[in-house]
């Protein structure tokens, strides 16, 4: 906008008297303004098609237009500037009419002088100026709210919409002018109605209040869909008065919910039914077994006489308990699933490494191997400590059992501190395998690939349960006459600082 | 030694097993085999309308848990409920190859029961199990 001094002033008055008069006091207030005069409403349009205006200064009663119709028509016009209407005093009462039609001011030509005039104009331009403003605002709001993807609704305090956002009426399905809420016969899911009563009233009763839920509603359509809302308590907001209603749409994900959950229950079942069908396996192994045991025990060995009869029953007794320790190992292998995290502790390498290599003592000197270790940069791990000691043992004896006869023994136990927890190793230069081979297979149940005898093919099965009982991981990598190296991750791990 | 004890398991094996047992440990004067939990239900009826006398009524009964018919559970609810007065004198052992542990965990809850042993028994056990706490008083009488 120009300053005040160098206005650009439009003045449509075909009463040449007139247009003197007031293009006199214009100097007087605005010495430098430029004035521009039409006689004819059509000229006065030509000129605000052409150049810019700050105010325009609009007779009532043009050759080619009257009142009404001549505020209309320039309204009409994109980025029209203030209008002040000129009236004579007779036609005073056009002149009020006339701000309900959008003009800034009226001014009686009779009562013109240039202070009047000028106060007048510094006046409509200004009050013009915070109108369009306030205008744009709104447009900016109310696009931000017809754009947004959450529907929007103002709820009177009977629950009922009086007013939606287009989003809102995409949603729900019902057009914007359609009187629908809460009290709406069959609009809120059977199962839900109490819930969103109580949940409206608690919202209503409370200033300023705001309360989640989600809730079904019918659309048109007679499908039911899922609201996921948020009520406003505004009431007392004089601007909006009402209770403001937030909400999208959360079918497809409580469908997904349902599923999931559906899902979830079978698996839970079909679960338990088998944990049930192995306690009930491993019974009827077991109450066969335990006879054979027991018969055993009571055989009185040294009333035996004839030599191929205790052979016999020698190597029935050496079967019966291999069979034993199978089904025990067995056993072991199902219990460690119902294991959980509640038995997890922090638990030093250190320690567990000495007490198991003092168990496995004997072996250690038998096979003539050393152990070296290296816990200094992640001395400790959080886990289950039996099965610690579980791991220990088997990765120890697994190295023992398949050390080179070519060389002399060297086990290497480390940990680290990796991205995502604990790293543990155990290297070995024992006879190695061939992993092109074995592959994954090495972790499986009574995978065995070596015709060691003491081997029972589950060890490794047991060490790999554990750690993904717990969340961890193992892998191993092997080359055939170099060595095995078996690295386990724990995570899950305490950050400390 | 007892008088009487009674030994309710489903498989014949087991029970000429623990009759064995119990005769080499000297536990008992005689042991009555029942193949599951309703036999010996019936045992127990029979007792009551006949009067029974005391030497009737078993010092221990060693139970199996898995029984067709009535198992091992529902064997010691139904002694509560019809033979209250009786079956309070009445020690009860469990043996059984369960693993479950909530099974283990019944047990220690039942305030009959005094041990659970787990399948095979042993001569050893039958050994230690005389000088348990809650039989030692009955069994120094008698050896």
């Amino acid at each position: 906008m120009a300053t005040p001094n160098k206005l650009q002033v439009l003045i449509i008055e075909d009463n040449e008297g007139d247009f003197i008069l007031v293009a006199d006091y214009l100097s007087e207030a605005f010495p430098l303004a430029n004035i521009i005069h039409s006689s004819y409403l059509s000229e006065g349009i030509t000129v605000l098609k052409q150049q810019p205006i700050d105010i325009i200064l609009l007779d009532l009663i043009l050759p080619d237009s009257k009142g009404e119709q001549s505020i209309n028509q320039l309204k009409a016009l994109p980025g029209i500037p203030p209008v002040i209407v000129l009236t004579g005093f007779a036609d005073k009462e056009t002149g009020i009419n006339s701000l309900k039609l959008g003009v800034q001011d009226y001014l009686v030509k009779d009562d013109i002088n240039g202070a009047v005039l000028q106060k007048s104009i510094l006046y409509s331009i200004e009050r013009d100026r915070i109108q369009g403003q306030m205008a744009e605002s709104e447009k900016r709001f109310r696009s931000l709210i017809e754009n947004s993807t959450d529907g929007l609704a103002l709820l009177n305090k009977a629950g009922d919409i009086i007013e939606m956002s287009n989003t809102a009426s995409k949603i729900l399905g019902y057009p914007a002018t359609e009187i629908i809420g809460i009290n709406t016969p069959g609009f809120l899911h059977p199962e839900e109605i109490r819930k969103v009563f109580k949940l409206f009233s608690a919202v209503v009763s409370e200033t300023n209040k705001v309360l989640d839920a989600d809730f079904r509603v019918l659309n048109p359509q007679g499908e039911y869909i899922w609201l996921e809302t948020n009520f406003h308590n505004l009431l007392h907001d004089t601007a909006v008065n009402a209770v403001v209603l937030n909400f999208r749409d959360i079918t497809s994900r409580k469908k997904n919910e349902e599923e999931k959950k559906q899902l979830i229950s079978e698996l839970t079942k079909s679960n338990a039914e088998l944990k049930q069908y192995t306690y009930i396996t491993s019974h009827n192994l077991r109450a066969p077994l335990t006879n054979l045991i027991s018969i055993i025990n009571l055989i009185e060995w040294d009333k035996i006489t004839d030599e191929n009869t205790r052979i016999l029953l020698e190597a029935f007794k050496e079967s019966t308990f291999q069979l034993n320790d199978t089904l025990n190992d067995l056993m072991e292998a199902i219990l460690i699933r119902k294991s959980d995290s509640s038995k997890q502790t922090e638990l030093l390498f250190s320690d567990m490494n000495d007490k198991v290599t003092r168990s496995l003592n004997s072996l250690i000197e038998q096979s003539n191997a050393t152990i070296t270790s290296n816990f200094v940069s992640a001395p400790t791990v959080l886990f289950d400590a039996v099965y610690l000691e579980s791991i220990f043992t088997n990765l120890i004896s697994n190295a023992l059992k398949y050390a080179s006869p070519e060389r002399r023994l060297q086990i290497n136990i480390e940990s680290c501190k990796v991205e995502d927890g604990i790293e543990l190793t155990f290297a070995d230069n024992g006879i190695g395998m061939d992993m092109a081979v074995i592959k994954e297979r090495i972790f499986g149940l009574h995978q065995r690939f070596h015709t060691n005898s003491d081997s029972k093919g589950i060890g490794l099965y047991l060490v790999q349960s554990q750690m993904n009982a717990l969340g961890g991981s193992i892998k191993v990598a092997s080359n055939i006459n170099v060595g095995t190296t078996f690295t386990l991750n724990f995570k899950n791990q305490p950050v400390y600082a | 030694m007892h008088n009487l004890i009674f030994s309710i398991d489903d498989d014949r094996v087991t029970q000429m097993l623990n009759q064995m047992i119990f005769g080499r440990t000297a536990f008992a004067k005689k042991c009555l085999p029942f193949m599951n939990g309703e036999e010996a239900i019936k045992y127990f009826q029979q007792l009551n309308e006949t009067d029974g006398t005391p030497d009737n009524i078993p010092a221990v009964i060693f139970l199996d848990l898995n029984m067709p018919v009535i198992g091992g559970w529902e064997f010691l609810e139904k002694m509560e409920e019809k033979f209250t007065h009786q079956f309070t004198e009445i020690k009860v052992v469990i043996l059984s190859s369960s693993v479950n542990p909530e099974e283990k965990k019944r047990a220690d809850d039942d305030p009959n029961v005094i041990e659970f042993l787990k399948k095979p028994l042993t001569l050893e056990m039958i050994n230690e199990l005389k000088h348990h706490p809650k039989l030692t008083g009955e069994f120094s009488k008698a050896s």
